[in-house]
């Protein structure tokens, strides 16, 4: 659980702006959907070696037809993304990799896991990315670079603090050791 | 080692199915990018010089300058680009000039490496908008960014080194 | 040579892959470990720095460059990663928590393409950015670790912290822009 949201520390550097912080969180939501999908149907007919080369392979296809997409057709996009897009490849191999295992096997868990993943991803993307634009107004610095790595660890305590309030104590206990029943 | 083999095989296989994937992406979508730009026709130049529908190329010394007309035919503005040496990397400047008056219309950062939250705040409109309306020997007043000195000297030396050298060449030329 | 001394120390202090470019926080395992581990990691990480990055840099120039393959970067990237990583499992002891999806290897290898730095540069670019990362995460783990017996809140604490506390670092390390002109 920790893994995937520090894996979502490098996207965070393009979610400047809530619209941007969108557009990466889509991109990766989009991909790891598409990649769940492939690698989740052909990997029983790979040798056991191979899968985790095939399933950067997959990932990696996704990424590039993203980055071809957006390059020509959207190149002011592409260019804030920088080289942040190929790298959000890894994000989603992370994502990829952790739905299936939660998926156990199924293939349409798989992909729900998936989802909720991205969509997770998507979410804090996007208010990160408002809660920088806003505070980027007042103080130019603390809306970037530093300002991000705050912002976040911030957002996420809050998150979690509201969580425990709304949902109680032992439910998160209880989601919490979902994640470790694999 | 058959193992193994299959294993690379597998891998091989797959590579090249993405390969062929990719590569059918990249025409497809070159061509519907093709397609668009034949249609509206935009150049990127536009970005720096909105009012104007062709850019003619020039060569001047070592720049390729483009020279903008409008809907009369008339110049309203060179374009080009150069490159500067930023803190991090190139810095790509797109820079619109008013060859009459020798000042600066409108400068743009097409890209550049700079760090992110800092020296990349040269393409915020604050930094680039100073240059409007600036002829050769003002641009050392320009304010930097607080934070990123060094890539917006780059930006502004590039800016000065650039029209000066554009204005010699065109109106020797002209 | 002196550029060379410039681009090492520039990304062990200014330009650092974890505190200015968000990545390799990933490196970090799920579970909290002792400093010497996270030493280890570090520098395990930095040897397939050194290794892979003039790797990829050979592998771009000659292959992908010159058919302006520029979307099949994460793939190869990531394929010479895993490969590098084989490798150097074969010779030195294996960590169970490694893992070729880290975001800093794929970073480095991006941002070197990026920079357009050649071979040699690459070579002292990826060793000072290993050098850099494993410094900021042995700092960190040092922090957590202190951390763990603060007065900080129940939503606060751990992935929130981690990244509270990384800005925190990044501001202090804001200090030394300027210093070193690349």
């Amino acid at each position: 659980m920790k893994k995937l949201i520090l894996g979502l520390c490098p996207l965070l550097v393009v979610a400047t702006t809530w619209k941007i912080g969108l557009l990466m969180g889509l991109i990766v939501l989009v991909t790891t959907l598409i990649a769940t999908l492939i690698f989740g149907l052909i990997q029983r007919y790979l040798p056991p070696d191979s899968r985790r080369a095939c399933h950067i392979i997959i990932v990696g296809t996704v990424i590039g037809l993203a980055d071809l997409y957006l390059t020509m057709l959207f190149a002011e996009q592409r260019q804030q993304l920088g080289i942040y897009l190929p790298l959000a490849t890894v994000s989603c191999l992370l994502l990829s990799v952790d739905a299936l295992e939660k998926g156990l096997g199924k293939h349409w868990s798989s992909l729900i896991w998936a989802f909720i993943g991205g969509g997770y991803y998507l979410g804090l993307l996007g208010v990160v990315g408002g809660v920088r634009e806003i505070f980027g107004r007042q103080t130019p610095l603390a809306s970037s670079a530093p300002g991000g790595f705050l912002s976040f660890g911030l957002l996420l305590g809050v998150i979690a603090a509201v969580s425990r309030r709304v949902c109680g104590e032992r439910t998160i206990a209880y989601l919490s050791r979902l994640d470790l029943r694999r | 080692m058959h193992e193994k083999a299959k294993s690379l095989l597998a891998i091989g296989i797959v590579a090249l199915c993405s390969f062929g994937v990719l590569g059918s992406g990249y025409l497809l979508i070159h061509q519907i990018a093709d397609a668009r730009l034949e249609d509206s026709g935009p150049s990127p130049f536009q970005m720096v010089l909105p009012q104007a529908i062709s850019f003619a190329p020039l060569e001047c010394g070592a720049l390729v300058v483009h020279e903008a007309k409008d809907v009369n035919g008339e110049v309203v503005g060179l374009a080009f680009t150069a490159v500067a040496d930023g803190f991090c990397g190139p810095i790509e400047v797109m820079v619109a000039l008013d060859p009459h008056s020798g000042r600066v219309m409108k400068v743009e950062i097409i890209s550049q490496t700079e760090t992110p939250g800092l020296g990349d705040r040269i393409t915020a409109p604050e930094f680039t908008d100073q240059f409007s309306g600036k002829m050769v020997d003002d641009f050392k007043q320009i304010d930097a960014i607080s934070g990123a000195t060094v890539s917006s000297q780059a930006v502004a030396e590039i800016v000065d080194s650039s029209v000066r050298q554009v204005l010699a060449a065109y109106r020797g030329e002209s | 040579m002196k550029e060379l001394l410039l681009i090492c120390l520039g990304s062990i202090f200014v330009d650092n892959l974890l505190l200015s470019r968000y990545l390799g926080l990933d490196t970090l395992p799920d579970e909290a470990v002792n400093l010497r581990e996270v030493a280890r990691l570090g520098l395990f990480t930095t040897l397939i720095m050194v290794i892979a990055t003039p790797i990829v840099y050979l592998v771009e120039s000659l292959v992908l460059a010159p058919f302006e393959i520029w979307f099949g970067r994460p793939i190869v990237i990531l394929l010479v990663i895993a490969a590098t990583v084989r490798l150097a499992s074969s010779w030195i002891r294996p960590f169970g928590s490694f893992s070729v999806i880290n975001s800093g290897l794929l970073g480095l290898a991006l941002l070197t393409i990026g920079r357009g730095y050649g071979l040699f540069e690459s070579l002292v670019y990826a060793l000072g950015s290993g050098l850099g990362l494993t410094a900021v995460l042995l700092v960190l783990a040092g922090i957590s670790d202190e951390l763990r017996f603060s007065n900080i809140p129940e939503s606060f604490r751990g992935v929130p912290m981690i990244f509270i506390v990384v800005g925190i670092l990044a501001l202090c390390l804001g200090g030394f822009c300027g210093m070193i002109k690349l």
